[in-house]
């Protein structure tokens, strides 16, 4: 069963479904998974960046 | 002493009437000059102007920018260089010669006033700092980082809005160096944090780290460029088309649409020849066009399809350029040799407490969207993203009268970081009425790898997940994710980035 909530937001209040824990981090997890392989090549992308361009004289 | 001398035309007759001028005040110079080659440079300047437009031209000007060069350079040059250039002020066609400097009119004149441009005594490159506002120009339909500064026209203080330009003198400040000043021109302006240059002040916080001289100038490598704009109180990151492959025009676009002026790399491998542009807005969306993307997409459609040109600001060029992102040298003669040029990375001079960085951003965004959207639509969908400050995005959301009204308080509540990075979701009804069916807002500060610790809200058609980390919520819940009911509707997509 969803708990329901009223908390005050700016001068009126407003009712929010409390979303469960479990639901939270089944969430997080599945997001975080999708995410992770990514993570280390985009550091390494940015490294090869500068390393690619760093020495191009702009000059024209 | 002497008097200020000043001359009023329409723009066709400025050639000849500043041929007169030059003549008249530079005349012991007029030989050097070589009036053909500063002609030429000030029509090709005038090219893109609108034809119906008034001229003021005034001498002496001091211009600070070639005032630095001069005393850094130009001086100490056995030759003797004129210290003082000309200013053309440009005018609505309504404003008349008596209402030039008349307080009177002072009104018109500010609606009139269409920006400046600062002519050099060089004999070639005359372009010096100009502002030119867009309504000076005969091609519109796009949008770009501008900024207001305010500038004395006959003993008046008048405003123009615009992103300033300049060409390079080939001697003290080439394209990296002119890039750099004028990125700095736009944020002072616009910033507190940060505070104008000029060429010395650039040469000054390279040179301890240069095994060479520095003047003349022989440009700039990449490298330098970045050093002297974090020097000057940025966070900096380099994105190259090599490095980032698929990626590279996604990540261009997500920091144009952030209305961050970057500096944009292109080179001719064969000639191992480089240059510097600056790249400050696009060509209004073609929504029409994304809808009919949409429709017959098999995969997430990026926002970038839907644009056509973007707008540079080159040093070699007439301010505001509209190119392909692909083609950065179209405008270019075919004989100026620009020809094998290709846009090969860029720069983008970030808020250095910008921590999250676009490509990191776009994968949480995406992978977000299959876990929190409607994963029915994540092949029929153009997704949009933007850097913006929250200030500025709150702005736009209470401005949404459309909006639920609760949902819309409840994100104008919700605590922010200074910078979030933002993105629209539109799906093919959507698109047309420019009103994404997801939002996602994650914070721009955070450099966790864990998506949770950046995510601030989703909200998309049947309610929003908002993070609040309120220690009550906790203990009573053991949560920090709360679900609104309200769906998002009649959010129209965010503009304030670009004007």
């Amino acid at each position: 069963m969803a708990k329901k909530i009223k908390i005050k937001v700016g001068f009126g209040e407003v009712e929010f479904v409390v979303m469960p824990k479990k639901e939270v981090r089944r969430m997080e997890d599945a997001i975080q998974k999708r995410v992770q392989p990514e993570l280390n090549r985009l550091k390494r992308v940015r490294k090869k960046a500068e390393a690619q361009l760093g020495k191009v004289v702009l000059n024209a | 002493m002497a008097f200020i001398s000043t001359a009023f035309c329409s723009i066709k007759n400025l050639p000849r009437k500043l041929n007169a001028f030059l003549a008249e005040h530079y005349l012991r110079h007029y030989y050097d000059m070589r009036l053909d080659e500063t002609a030429a440079n000030i029509a090709y300047f005038l090219e893109p102007m609108r034809q119906d437009l008034k001229v003021v031209l005034e001498f002496p000007y001091l211009d600070k920018v070639y005032r630095d060069s001069y005393y850094t350079y130009f001086s100490t040059k056995h030759k003797d260089y004129p210290k003082d250039c000309i200013r053309l002020i440009f005018f609505e066609p309504a404003v008349t010669e008596s209402d030039y400097g008349n307080q009177i009119a002072e009104g018109k004149l500010q609606d009139a006033f269409l920006g400046y441009c600062v002519v050099r005594p060089l004999k070639e490159k005359a372009i010096g700092r100009n502002l030119l506002s867009r309504r000076a120009l005969r091609v519109q339909g796009f949008e770009c980082c501008q900024h207001t500064e305010t500038a004395l026209v006959g003993g008046l203080k008048l405003t123009i809005t615009g992103f300033s330009h300049s060409s390079q003198d080939g001697e003290t400040i080439s394209c990296a160096e002119t890039t750099i000043w004028a990125m700095m021109e736009y944020f002072s302006h616009k910033y507190p944090e940060y505070r104008p240059t000029l060429p010395s002040h650039i040469l000054a916080q390279l040179n301890p780290f240069h095994h060479s001289r520095m003047l003349p100038s022989n440009g700039l490598t990449i490298e330098q460029i970045s050093f002297a704009l974090k020097q000057f109180g940025f966070g900096t990151l380099t994105y190259s088309e090599e490095a980032d492959g698929d990626q590279f025009k996604n990540l261009l676009h997500v920091y144009v649409e952030s209305g961050i002026p970057l500096v944009s790399v292109i080179e001719d491998p064969k000639l191992h020849s480089g240059h510097a542009q600056i790249i400050i807005g696009r060509s209004e969306p073609n929504w029409e066009k994304l809808a009919r993307v949409v429709k017959r997409a098999k995969k997430m459609v990026d926002f970038a399809e839907g644009i056509e040109c973007l707008v540079f600001q080159d040093d070699n060029l007439p301010p505001y350029q509209l190119m392909q992102w692909d083609k950065p040298t179209a405008a270019y003669a075919k004989t100026d040799g620009f020809g094998g040029f290709k846009l090969s990375g860029f720069v983008v001079p970030l808020y250095r407490k910008v921590y999250l960085e676009a490509a990191k951003a776009q994968k949480f965004f995406q992978e977000a969207f299959h876990e929190i959207g409607d994963k029915k639509m994540a092949n029929e969908l153009i997704f949009r993203m933007y850097l913006a400050s929250s200030r500025s995005f709150k702005a736009h959301v209470a401005a949404q009268s459309q909006m639920p009204v609760e949902l819309r308080d409840t994100i104008l509540a919700v605590s922010m970081p200074k910078f979030v990075w933002c993105a629209e979701f539109f799906d093919k009804d959507g698109v047309l009425n420019q009103e994404p069916c997801t939002l996602m807002l994650l914070d721009a500060t955070e450099y966790s790898d864990y998506w949770k610790d950046s995510f601030i809200f989703a909200a998309h058609s049947s309610g929003a997940q908002i993070k609040i980390e309120n220690p009550e919520l906790i203990k009573l819940y053991d949560t920090t994710v709360l679900v609104t009911t309200q769906g998002l509707k009649g959010f129209k997509a965010y503009s304030s980035n670009l004007i």
